[in-house]
């Protein structure tokens, strides 16, 4: 028997039907894309997004009269500068920086309140060491300074604390050499924990280091600003 | 032309006059309100800040002392609206003072309480105290401060991205909540300080209700 090639090509009608189906499909996802992308564009059109706004100045040569403001603003800024020695603390960051005028002595690491809280288990009072912000001024500066330790020094080392006035309330090595005095029970003074300075642990008082200390005591005047931020 | 464009050619005009700046010693209408400003800041106690633009810079000040300047990588101010229509928001003109309105939540702190205390005596024995080198936690370096007027201030450690591609999929994503009923995007308009972590970790405790900001075109405008 002589074979008879196979067919290897498919008949016409079925090759149509097969290239309609692709075109039919390639019309659909062209569709469905279209609808997508006009979806995407609707929702974009309707919902908000990040947007710059522009930072511009409002430059130009300043008349005569905006020259007179000029020098007088900036004579007035130089006015309210604080003169003489003063002192700027950063509570945070546990540097004290001694100024005189504008020009920078001297810069040192302290330590400013911890912010921990204590509460007396026996009528549940609650004391925050925190240092306060703002501006004082150095009060009284004494040398070999004692500190009256009030009741949450005792508490705080699991002690019920002696009556007012007792001798155990006496402490004269704690605050080190020196002592400046800022009101409220607040102070610039040393401490026996010297490698902690620097660092926010005290019950509100700032803390420095014995040649910083000697350093403030001898520069700093009574009445000088101390600004505490 | 329509408003919206108005306002953009406006801003760029102004923005080029910003870049371009005012030669030392010249005086300038910017140097002379940014000096009247700072007059008014300066005869106050309280600590302010004053951020110049270009270049990007921060300085701490008090009674017109610099205290201290922190590195800050830029300053750029943005808004949440629909692609399709045009900004509600003026061009932020400079000089401009803007104050925080309110203090922004300090970090949580240790509570110490010692269950019963001990009677005190001559021999009790004394030591490191409980409180005594507990260090607070340090805030974060990313946060939103509340500034009056409505703007926040955003401090970050990148700037906010406003490529064609990221702006359409936040709209489409912001569409598609709306859609969904699921709410929508968070609508703000905010001044963002770009800085490094240990810059904003530093700068978090002055945020306090009433701290003023100087936002100006550069720091020199006390000289012109």
């Amino acid at each position: 028997m002589s074979g008879i090639p196979a067919m290897t090509t498919e008949p016409p009608s079925r090759a149509a039907s097969r290239g309609k189906t692709l075109k039919r499909v390639g019309l659909i996802g062209g569709i469905v894309l279209v609808v997508l992308a006009a979806g995407a564009v609707a929702l974009a059109m309707t919902g908000e997004a990040d947007t710059p706004i522009a930072i511009v100045s409002e430059d130009g040569d300043a008349t005569a009269d905006l020259r007179r403001v000029h020098r007088r603003a900036t004579s007035r800024i130089e006015s309210v500068a604080p003169r003489g020695v003063w002192l700027a603390v950063d509570t945070i960051g546990g540097k004290l920086r001694v100024y005189r005028g504008r020009e920078l002595l001297r810069e040192a690491a302290c330590s400013a309140g911890s912010g921990v809280s204590l509460r007396d288990p026996r009528n549940g009072r609650v004391w925050t060491f925190r240092t306060p912000t703002g501006e004082r001024t150095v009060i009284r500066k004494v040398r070999n300074p004692v500190w009256t330790k009030p009741d949450w020094a005792f508490i705080e080392e699991g002690y019920e604390p002696p009556p007012i006035g007792a001798r155990d309330r006496r402490d004269d090595f704690s605050l080190g050499d020196y002592a400046l005095y800022l009101g409220d029970g607040y102070m610039i003074h040393g401490t026996v924990f010297q490698t902690l300075v620097g660092r926010p642990v005290t019950h509100g008082c700032i803390r420095l280091r014995d040649e910083d200390l000697e350093y403030v005591y001898r520069m700093v005047p009574m009445g000088a600003r101390v600004l505490l931020y | 032309m329509s408003t919206a464009w108005c306002r953009w050619a406006l801003a760029f005009f102004f923005t080029s006059a910003l870049a371009a700046g005012a030669a030392p010693g010249e005086a300038s209408t910017t140097g002379a309100r940014a000096a009247e400003m700072e007059a008014g800041l300066a005869t106050k106690r309280e600590v302010y800040l004053v951020v110049g633009v270009t270049p990007a810079t921060l300085a701490i000040r008090v009674r017109g002392v610099t205290l201290e300047e922190l590195p800050i990588a830029s300053v750029a101010a943005h808004e949440w609206r629909r692609l399709s229509e045009p900004s509600e928001v003026e061009p932020l003109v400079l000089p401009r003072v803007l104050v925080t309105a309110a203090t922004i939540s300090l970090v949580d702190r240790k509570v110490v309480a010692p269950d019963t205390l001990k009677p005190w005596s001559d021999e009790a024995e004394t030591g490191r105290p409980a409180t005594g080198d507990e260090a607070r936690p340090a805030p974060p370096a990313s946060y939103d401060v509340p500034l009056e007027g409505g703007w926040i201030l955003e401090i970050r450690q990148e700037g906010p991205s406003h490529s064609a591609t990221r702006r359409f999929l936040a709209a489409m994503a912001d569409g598609w909540a709306r859609v969904a009923g699921r709410g929508h995007g968070e609508r703000r308009t905010a001044i963002r300080f770009v800085m490094e972590e240990a810059a904003a970790v530093r700068l978090h405790h002055l945020f306090k209700k009433g701290t003023a900001i100087l936002l100006v075109p550069d720091l020199g405008f006390r000289e012109r």
